[in-house]
This record gives structure tokens, sequence and C-alpha cells, in this order.
């Protein structure tokens, strides 16, 4: 079982290691007092694209957002669904591909009202 | 507590950090750490689904939660985090609610310590990864074609369970229509 | 092969931690996020008794399917209460919102 994902945690293992030494290595040499660390104000400053940061980040963010990321989770678990019956189509034949219309047919109604109540614009 | 294999270690190793991330969800005192915390448990819980040989399972926990669930909650947490509103993240109850976990657990790992499982598979014996995968979900079809769990969830999805499938897909288009009439409001209603 | 029992404790863990957060938090957030590792350490019963008891190739697993659907369309559904609470009444604190209690 663990054959055929070994690979994969490998990958993951490196992946997650690369930063990490990359830290380590940066501590290190700021012991052995190679690397300078000389902070000050500005450098210690949040960069945002050059304009200096003003005030808090603890501001209220536009409803909108929420609206976008509910889409994307509602037509997000549309495809967890369509995934396996794209698998069992070979075997289950008509009923499952009318099945699956009509489920793609009553979310079609949510994306249709999605639409009327302008969702998808930006206000 | 005997280690016979690999995957047990990698097991141990998930469900240690998992537990803990699952305790930084509910004792970190930042919201933002906390929902950062759960997606860590979540991912981790994909990562035992593989174990167990669920694998689809463990695509859609990552598509789903990694994914959907964990952006939607930092957009709610954005949206509801403003400065006037922050106070304890704890309630009164905190002491209670401590007692009633402890006590929870307690009874589950006893009934599970105490119960005869009739497992399919006995889990002593099985020194290292043997070459019979019997553990890994694969069924025979009609014809005699192999299964994996992808074609067995698909199979049941569309025979056994194809009526909670249509009414998953209504529980989905309220879910949609009732949270964008909430989120949006009256005050930018179409005529 | 894991044994079964070391994945359902797991699961009780999981489930008793989360348990813990929802009656604890006050944050309406924070108890959904709760809820949500509740019905994981759920899920990861479902799957391992799947697999294990083997009852039937993929109920539990279309179960869990189920549930992981439904958690996220209730999650969906949740915040948008929180968000209108949010407007209405400038917190997300579950025990600030007692209009009609008294």
């Amino acid at each position: 079982m663990l054959g055929q994902w070994g690979h994969m945690g490998f990958l993951v293992v490196v992946g997650l290691s690369l930063p990490a030494v990359a830290l380590v290595i940066s501590f290190l040499l700021g012991l052995v007092k190679i690397r300078p660390k000389d902070p000050n104000a500005i450098k210690q400053d949040t960069y945002e694209c050059g304009i200096e940061a003003e005030g808090s980040a603890w501001v209220q963010f536009h409803s909108g957002y929420y609206v976008f990321a509910l889409l994307f989770v509602v037509f997000d678990i549309e495809t967890v669904f369509l995934y396996p019956w794209a698998v069992a189509l070979r075997q289950e034949k008509l009923f499952a591909f009318v099945d699956a219309l009509l489920f793609i047919a009553i979310l079609g109604v949510g994306y249709v009202y999605a639409w009327r109540k302008r969702a998808f614009e930006w206000r | 507590m005997q280690i016979h294999s690999t995957e047990q270690v990698v097991f141990y190793l998930l469900a240690v950090v998992a537990v803990a991330a699952a305790l930084g969800v509910v004792f970190a005192q930042d919201i933002i750490h906390s929902a950062l915390f759960l997606v860590v448990t979540l991912i981790l819980t994909a990562g035992v689904y593989v174990l167990l040989s669920a694998e689809f399972l463990s695509l859609v926990q990552v598509l789903v939660y990694g994914g959907g669930v964990s952006i939607l909650v930092m957009f709610a947490v954005m949206i509801t985090r403003v400065r006037d509103a922050r106070g304890p993240l704890d309630g009164a109850q905190k002491p209670i609610a401590i007692v009633a976990g402890l006590a929870i657990v307690t009874v589950l790992v006893l009934m599970i310590s105490r119960t005869e499982w009739q497992q399919a598979i006995p889990a002593v014996n099985r020194p290292d990864e043997s070459p019979v995968r019997v553990q890994r979900v694969i069924t025979q079809t009609d014809k005699g074609q192999l299964m994996s769990d992808t074609d067995a969830i698909g199979h049941d999805l569309f025979t056994t369970f194809a009526v909670p499938f249509e009414v998953a897909s209504l529980v989905l288009l309220v879910a949609l229509v009732g949270a964008i009439y909430l989120a949006r409001g009256e005050e930018d209603e179409v005529t | 092969m894991i044994p079964m029992e070391h994945v359902l404790i797991l699961g009780a863990a999981l489930f008793a931690i989360g348990m813990y957060g929802v009656l604890a938090r006050r944050n309406a957030v924070l108890i959904l996020l709760s809820v949500e590792l509740m019905l994981n350490a759920v899920n990861l019963n479902l799957i391992a008794f799947n697999v294990y008891l083997r009852p039937n190739p993929a109920t539990g697993m279309v179960f869990s399917v189920f549930v992981i659907v439904i958690a996220a369309a209730e999650a969906g559904l949740a915040l948008a209460i929180i968000l209108r609470l949010f407007r209405n009444r400038r917190t997300a604190n579950v025990d600030e919102a007692d209009l009609l209690k008294w």
C-alpha cells in the first residue's frame, strides 16, 4: 500500500525540508555572525507595493468576497460528485447519465439564481 | 504496542500531529490560527485516508476542505473580524467543556477497546507489507473486472444512493440560494 | 496494517476535542470550526469501518462523501448567517446574540 505512495511521501518530505533547511541555515549563519543583522524601523516595516503601510490590518472586508468563495465551494462539490460519475459511467449506462443530468440541472437553477441576483458582478 | 510496518509509523506520526493541530484549533486565541490549524488537521486526515486505501475520499477531503471550506472560513473571519468585535474567544463555561470532552473521550476509548470487532481482515500477524493487498477496497464486478474505491463509490452512488444523490444537489441549491440571499442582503435586491 | 482500534481512537480523540471546542468557544466561527472537526472524526470512523469490517464495498465511503458535502453546504450557510448576525449586531459571539432570550 505504502509503496505506491512512498514517492509522494518523499516529495512531501523534501518539499517541507527545503524551507526548513533554508531557515535553519540562516539562523546558524546569524549565530556565527556571518549573516548581518541590523534591523531598523524602516526595514522592519511591512512591505506593501512600496507604499508606506497605513492603519491596521483589522479592517472589515467587503462581503462580496464571501459570495465568490461560496459559489466556488458549491461548484467544487459538484465536481466531487461528477468524478465518480465519470468513472462509473462505463458500467452504469443510461440511468447514471440521466441521474447526473438532473443533478447538474438542479445546480443549474442555483447558477441562474446567482446570475439573476448579480452575484457574479463585483460591486 | 507493537509496530509492524512503516504504514503504522506513518499513521502514528500523522495521528499525533493531527491531534496536536486539533488541540490548536480549540485552544488558539486567534481565529486565523484556529482556521489554519483546522486546515492542518483536515489535510493530515486525508493522509490517514490514504493509509486506509480510501484514495478518493482523500482527494475529496483535500479538494473540499483544503480548497473550499478553508477559503470560506478565511473570508468569513476577514469580514467579521474588526477591532471592536474582539474579546475573549472562550465562554465562561470552559471548565464544564473540559470535563465533558474528557468524559466523552474516556467513554469512547473504553468502548472501542472493550468491543470484540468482527474484522474482515485480522489486524494481527501482519509483519510487514504483505504482497497480498487484502486491505485495499478492490471488489469484483459482475463481469469479473477489478474495481477501485472510486469505481465502487460511483457504482453505489448511482444504484443504491441515487435518490440521496439528487437530494444532495437540492441541499446544495438551498445552501447556495440561502447564503447568497443572506450575504448580499435586501439592500441590493434585484427588482 | 494499522490496527482498527487505533484509527477509531484517533477518531474518538478528534471528536472529543471538537466537542470541547463547540462547548467552550463563544465565537460563532470557532464553534463552526469545531463542528467541522467533529464531522471529520465521524468520517474517519465511517471509513475505518468500511475498510476493516467491510459490510459492503463502499457504503461507508459514500456516507462520508455525503457527510463532507453536507458539511460544506452547512458551513456555507452557517457562515452566511454569522455574516448577517455580524452586520446586524456588530458581533460574532453567540452569547451576545440574545435578542430572543430574557
